[in-house]
């Protein structure tokens, strides 16, 4: 599979030289990028045609699991690399310790063609690991012959019946199912929500109406005023939400008791993975828990992302595709995606077709 | 029940201006979201360092000091609220004595 020749529409938080950025939010009016973003010029030598995207682009940004539920829900392949994989030079940053650009893709072959233009070390972000990129395509065939399936159980306790039954699908195709445990699962949404309020808060310091986006046209009477209006006005509910909560959370009174208290959390979870990996190669688990919170709070949304925060938190790798009500996730270790990859292609080949 | 965030003050250290009523609908939103996030102080966390990003694999965050970018700054200027030739033009703010 080649791309060269294909259009390929990337999400509006990714750079395009000459193009507006986030297209939604007024705090960035009359913001042009002044360059590409890394993935985007390695699209573009790869041959593409790279354009704003629509309802589900090519390439999407994943910080608690927006490119595998928009995936799942939308009946495509979505993948969130391992942190450092890819290039977030020329990406909008929201939550820095886990915005993942990725793949967003019709099939898990594209997926991994994608991926391999798009993953390598780059020197314009100082946090892209200097890993070999392997070849994602030819790692596709290896199918389920020798491949260990972890189940962790705690994404099973609401039913999941559909993943059950494409699991079951997947040991009848030669995988090596076991059982595996990530004990702090729990916890995973509310130490995201806390970790993406304080860096969203920080990173969206940067807009203040002077030299670039929203500015407020009403009279100030002080530099505090001009940014405090300028801001009030440019951002939206959701935005302004995260970043009174985020400068709280990073408050003397909130630091240690949330902050640092979530990133300590974030420590199991990573622990939970590194003990689960000793046994599998990859997991299957559902995208989403199905349940529905109190969308007024905003509760509904965290709890929908109770499956795709973890993977997020530990820096591992993620890929998520349609099956049954939930959609189907497959974690892999951290630069694990080749058999990610391969476990996904198998499902899709071999279980599903 | 004591309200754990003062919204209209946070609010003013974030320099986020809100319109009325705003802030009555935040403080709601936020206690809601402040009591969800409040388990993870269940879980057990003795001994155990915090992890501040995602990354396991050993990275080379250094590189050469060099500039790197073409001379940005005619698309910078051209992109601002307000120019002046070569500056940033800003409102004239006089702030009380």
């Amino acid at each position: 599979m080649d791309i060269a020749g294909m259009t390929l529409a990337v999400q509006d938080v990714v750079s395009i030289a000459g193009q507006p950025l986030w297209g939604g939010l007024k705090m960035l009016e009359g913001y042009v990028a002044p360059f590409d973003a890394t993935v985007v010029a390695r699209l573009r030598r790869a041959g593409a045609v790279v354009v704003r995207g629509g309802a589900l682009p090519a390439v999407g940004v994943d910080s608690g699991g927006e490119t595998r539920r928009s995936a799942a829900a939308g009946g495509c392949v979505g993948l969130r690399p391992s942190y450092g994989r890819v290039s977030r030079y020329g990406v909008a940053a929201y939550v820095s310790s886990m915005d993942a650009a990725g793949p967003l893709a019709g099939t898990v072959e594209e997926a991994a063609t994608l991926l391999r233009v798009m993953a390598g070390h780059d020197p314009l972000d100082g946090m892209t690991a200097d890993v070999p990129v392997p070849d994602y395509c030819a790692a596709l065939r290896g199918g389920f012959k020798g491949l260990r399936v972890g189940v962790p159980r705690e994404y099973f306790a609401k039913g999941a019946d559909d993943v059950r039954q494409a699991i079951e699908g997947c040991a009848r195709a030669g995988a090596e199912v076991v059982e595996v445990s990530l004990p702090h699962t729990g916890y995973a949404a509310a130490a995201y929500c806390v970790i993406a309020a304080a860096e969203a808060s920080t990173n969206l310091a940067r807009f203040d109406g002077v030299r670039y986006g929203h500015r407020t046209k009403e009279q100030v009477g002080s530099v505090a005023d001009l940014f405090a209006k300028s801001r009030g006005e440019g951002f939206g509910d959701k935005v302004k939400r995260d970043i009174i909560l985020g400068t709280y959370l990073l408050s003397k009174a909130c630091y240690e008791k949330y902050f640092v208290q979530a990133q300590k959390v974030r420590t199991l979870i990573r622990r939970d993975f590194e003990e689960a990996f000793k046994v599998c190669d990859v997991m299957m688990m559902p995208v989403s828990a199905g349940g529905m919170g109190n969308e007024e709070l905003g509760i509904g949304n965290l709890e929908e992302g109770e499956f795709t925060a973890p993977a997020s938190l530990a820096g591992i790798c993620a890929l998520a595709m349609p099956c049954g009500a939930g959609g189907l996730q497959v974690l892999g270790p951290a630069f694990g995606e080749g058999n990610v990859l391969r476990a996904a292609y198998a499902y899709e080949q071999e279980v599903r077709a | 029940m004591e309200q754990e965030i003062d919204v209209a003050y946070v609010a003013g250290l974030a320099q986020v201006a809100l319109e009325p009523g705003e802030s009555a609908r935040l403080q709601g939103e936020l206690e809601g979201l402040l009591q969800y996030v409040g388990k993870i102080g269940e879980a057990d966390v003795s001994g155990v360092e915090p992890t501040v990003c995602g990354l396991a694999a050993a990275v080379s965050a250094f590189r050469e000091d060099t500039v790197e970018n073409p001379d940005v700054r005619e698309h910078a200027l051209g992109i601002a609220p307000e120019r002046n030739g070569l500056e940033f033009r800003l409102p004239k703010i006089v702030e009380d004595a």
